[in-house]
């Protein structure tokens, strides 16, 4: 789990924080990263691509809620319930694919997402 | 050396010859005007010390593109006016800086005064007698007879100084809305004032140094809070603001702010929807037709939506002719709306011209949008009107009328009915139709329309006293832009340990404003802030007084927007359907499929447009952590990080695509304000200062 935190932290922290040197906006395991303003409707899909391509596990989007994802501690329970779901489906040797990119993958443009934009003209 | 106490009009004059004839006098005949698309500039001694006159001939020189044709000036002891012209026709009215016959009043003026026909008529009653057909004559006439209360009476766009050499006293004023831009800073004794910053700099002793509570207004609210800008030193005279200097005594006041009427006000205007519907037709063809006083041709810029066909079609209506248009299309499907500009062309039987727009073209030219604009920008917004201003210009158009203000004065926001929805939610907070009632807002945003229910109702989430905050409306949108913050390096973090920008904005609020409807107040915001600071500045009178182009805006005029203001708001946006008034009463102009048409906000390719091609030198380079940690507004890893990302080549959530287009930008006004700024003084000597004789 400490590993699965670790990595998670530091995705968050250089992609949603871009490295946050300064340690200005460091978060703990447990901070609400929706609260914190660290992942916003923006990021969300950013995070479950990144679930997706790095722990090859199929998230559904009446997954992608607060309750499996608004923490690191939450993001790794969902993480580690979805991995033994898939190891128990799976024929035993797609458990060592548990780990790494696979052809689970999805198109780049899911994670093209954005909030409501403020440009305006008429 | 230059003469005290002369003009010196270098500059050529105004355009006016009504009966030789412009191509739109075709059927119509249309009063003399002077077209003073033009950049003034000028230093006032309270000690009335010698000045430099290499300083008022630097200060305009740095305003060519405003007035690239000529340059005039007035000096005397302790007081310089600069001037710089377009001429468009050269006739010998209109030379500014301007005075009364006595040299009593002088004037340097940029802008017109739409009404000037008729305020020349009453005052010609009153016994005073003009040299010339131009309105700047007329202001100066009207503000020896009214004295700072003139302006009330102005129907314009107008940034003027005004000298009064008996009293002493220098008068600035600005029009309501902020469509010419005004700047001011005070060096020791002496206060400068100019069209752009750039002109304040060419004065050696100007401070450039960044304000960082400017960078935090504008990492919220994508501009300054007037009168702050982002150069320490520098001052806005606000939008619908005077100012009078007198020995060194600076008093600033608005003479004129968006009102709206109290919600429980029984007088709100509740006359049946047709008769609504034709005053409102009425205003805006009477706007127009003010607007379209010139003695140029008039062109129109056409976006494919709702408030720029309106324009153009009122524009062909008062003139019997339709006016050439001109139109943005993208390579990127995402942000092209060329189908529907062709079609409002098609339907008036225009003459139509089309910019496309690259990738590539918006990076090459965001340096010097960027020095325009005087700004960090948020957006590449503005890239693609600085280049259809360009073409506008090589076209041989100087004058253009466009849609802006309709949005605002209208109800024709989204963040409008967002706020509506919002406030839905937060009474009814297990409404299963949340999600899709957004999605229903945005049907241009495509992207939105994948987000989980779950996050995107979160972004719209009604915090514990968010619905009696003032600016309710705008917090979510204020909430996002702010989290650009966290490129702040700590230095600028630490100098703003304290401010809060929003909260500063809610203090100066107007007293009445809590007693608005939250439509009224939502506009409000809009038109006090994005309105000038962004929407016609950066995308404004920056891009086209670039190349010399001025633009007109009838949804401005303010019988409109007084008419706006006092409008039931259930007839600005009627349930979720937005500008409803205006979409019936254009029904009589434009095309149905039009009218009908979801609203698409105006928006340019990102991020990405810099980060590929022989275009990305530049942005790397201001972007390197070499370069970051030297200029030191932001933090050297985390826009490594960005740069990172955005190479990658995925797509980018609206804040990295903001992030980036704001750090580069901030960047680039580093570069080109704070390091490098350059004023040719030497060839300010040999060609500019030509003028600077005594006549």
């Amino acid at each position: 789990m400490e590993f699965l935190a670790r990595e998670l932290r530091r995705f968050i922290t250089d992609n949603f924080l871009f490295g946050d040197s300064s340690g200005r906006f460091a978060f703990s395991d447990d901070d609400s990263l929706q609260e914190r303003g660290i992942v916003d409707s923006t990021g969300i899909l950013e995070l479950v691509c990144h679930l997706q391509e790095k722990y090859a596990i199929r998230i559904e989007d009446e997954e992608i809620v607060p309750e499996n994802l608004d923490s690191v501690a939450r993001v790794v329970r969902f993480v580690e319930h979805k991995q033994r779901a898939a190891a128990r489906d799976l024929h035993p040797t797609a458990q060592a694919r548990a780990v790494g990119t696979t052809d689970l993958q999805p198109p780049a443009q899911v994670c093209a997402v954005g909030t409501p934009d403020l440009a305006r003209a008429s | 050396m230059v003469g005290r106490g002369n003009v010196i009009p270098h500059c050529g004059a105004i355009a006016r010859d009504v009966e030789r004839g412009s191509p739109l006098r075709r059927g119509k005949s249309f009063a003399p005007f002077s077209s003073a698309v033009c950049g003034i500039a000028g230093i006032v001694a309270a000690d009335r010390a010698e000045i430099d006159p290499l300083w008022p001939a630097a200060m305009i020189a740095t305003l060519d593109h405003r007035g690239p044709d000529d340059r005039g000036f007035h000096l005397e002891p302790g007081v310089a006016l600069a001037h710089a012209r377009l001429s468009i026709i050269d006739v010998a009215g209109g030379r500014q800086p301007m005075s009364t016959v006595d040299r009593a009043f002088w004037i340097t003026f940029n802008g017109e005064i739409f009404n000037y026909v008729e305020l020349r008529e009453a005052l010609a009653r009153k016994g005073h007698r003009f040299r010339t057909q131009s309105d700047t004559e007329v202001l100066l006439h009207l503000y020896r007879e009214r004295g700072a209360d003139a302006v009330a009476a102005l129907n314009g766009q107008w940034a003027a100084g005004i000298w009064d050499a008996r009293a002493r006293v220098l008068f600035l004023s600005r029009d309501r809305l902020g469509v010419r831009p005004l700047y001011y800073a005070v060096v020791g004794s002496r206060l400068l004032f100019a069209s752009e910053m750039k002109a304040l700099f060419a004065v050696p002793t100007v401070s450039r140094d960044l304000d960082p509570k400017g960078l935090d207004n504008v990492f919220t609210f994508w501009t300054t809070l007037p009168p702050r800008t982002i150069f320490k030193n520098i001052r806005e005279l606000p939008p619908g603001h005077s100012l009078t200097w007198r020995d060194g005594e600076i008093s600033v006041w608005p003479h004129w702010t968006p009102r709206f009427p109290d919600a429980s006000h029984a007088a709100r205007t509740h006359r049946e929807t047709a008769a609504l519907e034709e005053e409102l037709l009425q205003r805006l063809e009477q706007a127009t037709r003010l607007r379209l006083r010139a003695d140029v041709p008039v062109g129109a810029y056409v976006s494919g939506g709702l408030d720029s066909a309106v324009v153009a079609a009122l524009a062909s209506h008062v003139n019997g002719v339709p006016p050439r248009t001109f139109s943005i299309a993208f390579d990127a499907a995402d942000f092209d709306e060329s189908a529907h500009q062709r079609q409002v062309a098609r339907t008036l039987g225009t003459e139509h011209h089309e910019l496309r727009c690259s990738n590539e073209d918006i990076a090459r030219a965001f340096p010097d949008v960027v020095w325009h604009a005087e700004t960090p920008v948020l957006r590449t917004a503005p890239a693609p009107l600085y280049l259809l201003a360009r073409m506008v210009r090589d076209q041989g158009f100087k004058v253009v009328l466009t849609g802006e203000g309709a949005d605002e004065t209208l109800g024709g926001y989204d963040i409008f009915r967002e706020a509506k929805i919002r406030r839905f939610w937060s009474r009814f907070p297990s409404s299963s139709r949340r999600a899709s009632l957004i999605r229903r807002l945005y049907p241009w945003l495509r992207d939105l329309h994948r987000q989980p229910a779950a996050y995107l109702q979160a972004f719209f989430h009604v915090g514990p006293g968010d619905l009696v905050h003032p600016a309710f409306s705008h917090l979510p949108r204020w909430n996002l832009t702010s989290r650009l913050k966290l490129f702040f390096s700590d230095q600028v973090a630490a100098s703003l340990t304290g401010y809060d920008g929003v909260q500063e904005l809610v203090d100066s609020l107007p007293r009445s404003y809590g007693g608005w409807d939250p439509l009224c107040q939502a506009q409000y915001l809009e038109m006090a802030h994005l309105l000038p600071g962004y929407i016609l500045s950066s995308q404004g009178d920056r891009m086209a007084m670039a190349h010399g182009v001025e633009s007109r805006y009838p949804f401005l005029d303010p019988d409109v927007v007084a008419f706006g203001s006092t409008l039931d708001p259930t007839l600005k946006v009627k349930g979720l359907a937005e500008k409803y008034l205006l979409k019936r009463a254009a029904r009589r102009l434009v095309p149905e499929s039009i009218v009908k048409r979801a609203k698409q906000p105006y928006r340019a390719p990102g991020a990405h447009a810099f980060l590929t091609g022989r275009t990305a030198e530049y942005a790397a380079d201001l972007l390197s952590a070499a370069q970051v940690r030297r200029d030191g507004v932001f933090e050297p890893a985390a826009v490594e990080h960005l740069v990172r990302k955005v190479r990658s080549g995925r797509a980018l959530g609206v804040k990295d695509d903001m992030a980036f287009v704001g750090v580069l930008s901030t960047q680039i006004v580093i570069d080109r304000f704070v390091n490098h700024f350059i004023t040719d003084t030497h060839g300010i000597l040999s060609s500019g200062t030509s003028s600077l004789h005594h006549r």
